[in-house]
Parts: structure tokens; C-alpha cells; sequence
């Protein structure tokens, strides 16, 4: 954290080519949460890009204050994107049948990474318990987001999300 | 069990590609549009914004008068 900083005042003093650096960074991170929350490589990979494009635009109004992290402040933006993207769709697919795009979701997960049949049965289940549950799970467990960074990434206090938390790990337990 | 994560493979090919199009806009990309505005600035347009409505409240309560 105490790196990106550094970086992040010395990018907006002038040495714009560092962005490369936090790019390499977190590209994976950022790839990896947005397949998670649509399953879809080459529409996680479009987001994936626009968030960095959106990122360095906007890195003049990125204020590094005391708990804030350019990590967090860059899953927002994914998250924002990924919102405006599920919007889009909606409204472009609505004569597409819901079957008909779970379908597809399958199939390019299957072809895109090898899971085991217990973890594609938790994506499924996390898509039943609503977006917010899930990727609060994603961050949480699959990215090994600190409680700090959660809670910047979703605007909720420490106390709401701990509840939210265990009630989600509480459901999972029962069901798997 | 749960936290057995699927893990993605990275397109080396995309990659590359998103780094040479970041790479393109931030060359394009003055440096100054990425110095973070400083609190005078604001200041200044609160300063201004405020100086304007002093003025106004001026000129209206000459010819009040």
C-alpha cells in the first residue's frame, strides 16, 4: 500500500509511464474479480481494460487519505463498470431467454477455466443470494481483500458487513 | 471447501494488447491532467463564488438606496 503511494504521487507528479507498474499489479486481480462476478473472459477482459483506462484518467482526483488504497479505489471502478455493463445487456437482451445466457455463462466457464464441480456449484448458488452477497464472497475469500478494503469498495460500515459476512458464510456452510 | 478459488490463466495475448493501448493513451495523456488539484483551487472558486455574490449584494443595495 505504502508502494502504490509512492507510485501514485510520483505518476501525478509527471512520471506518467509508472502507471505501467501498478497495471502489471493488479491486471490479474482485476481480470480475475470480474470473471468471477460474470463468467465470461472476453466481456471480464473489456471491463478489465476500460477500468485501467478509466483509472489513470481519473488518478488526478485519487486522493491516497488515511485508509484509503488505490486497490480498493480500483475495484470500484470495476464494479461501477461491471453495474453499467449488466444495465447494457439487460437492456440489449431482452428478448434473449435467461436460460439461453446461463447456458452460454456455462459453457464459456468451462471452456475458460478448469473448476471442480463442487466450486461451479457455489457460483451458482452465490448467483441465487443476489450481487452483493457474492461478491462480497469473491472479495473476500477468492481475492483475500482485507476488511478495510471491502468496506471502502462497498460504502458499508465494519459492523454491517461483519453481520452480512457470517450470515453468508453461515448459509454456505449449511448448504455445501 | 469453499475457498478452493477457480483459477484463471491469463491471455498473455491481451495483455499485451490492453498494455500497448494503455501504454498509447498515456502518452497521449499531458501530465498535467493527472496533478491532483490543489485545496487553493477550491478555495479560490469559493473565494470567487463568494466575492460575486458580495457584488451583487452591492450593486442591489445601491440602488435600493
Amino acid at each position: 500500500m505504502e508502494d502504490d503511494k509512492i507510485l501514485i504521487e510520483r505518476i501525478q507528479n509527471g512520471e506518467k509511464e509508472l502507471f505501467g507498474v501498478l497495471y502489471e499489479k493488479y491486471c490479474h486481480k482485476i481480470l480475475q474479480f470480474l470473471f468471477y462476478k460474470c463468467y465470461n473472459m472476453s466481456e471480464a477482459e473489456d471491463i478489465a481494460g476500460e477500468t485501467f483506462l478509466k483509472a489513470f484518467d481519473a488518478l488526478g482526483s485519487f486522493r491516497m487519505v488515511h485508509g484509503s488504497s488505490f486497490s480498493s479505489w480500483l475495484y470500484t471502478i470495476a464494479s461501477n463498470l461491471f453495474l453499467d455493463y449488466v444495465k447494457k445487456k439487460k437492456e440489449s437482451s431482452l428478448d434473449e431467454t435467461a436460460e439461453l445466457i446461463a447456458d452460454e455463462k456455462q459453457k464459456d466457464m468451462i471452456e475458460t477455466v478448469q473448476i471442480s464441480e463442487q466450486t461451479r456449484e457455489i457460483l451458482t448458488y452465490l448467483d441465487t443470494l443476489g450481487s452483493e452477497k457474492k461478491e462480497l464472497f469473491i472479495m473476500r475469500i477468492w481475492q483475500d481483500m482485507s476488511r478495510e478494503e471491502i468496506e471502502e469498495v462497498t460504502k458499508k460500515s465494519s459492523a454491517a458487513l461483519r453481520k452480512e459476512y457470517s450470515r453468508l458464510i453461515q448459509k454456505l456452510i449449511e448448504k455445501f | 471447501m469453499i475457498s478452493a478459488k477457480p483459477e484463471i490463466v491469463i491471455n498473455q495475448q491481451w495483455k499485451e494488447q490492453l498494455q500497448e493501448k494503455l501504454g498509447a493513451h498515456i502518452a497521449q495523456t499531458p501530465a498535467i491532467a493527472l496533478r491532483p488539484s490543489r485545496a487553493f483551487r477550491f478555495l479560490s472558486k469559493w473565494s470567487l463564488s463568494f466575492a460575486s455574490f458580495f457584488i451583487v449584494l452591492v450593486v442591489a443595495g445601491a440602488s435600493y438606496l
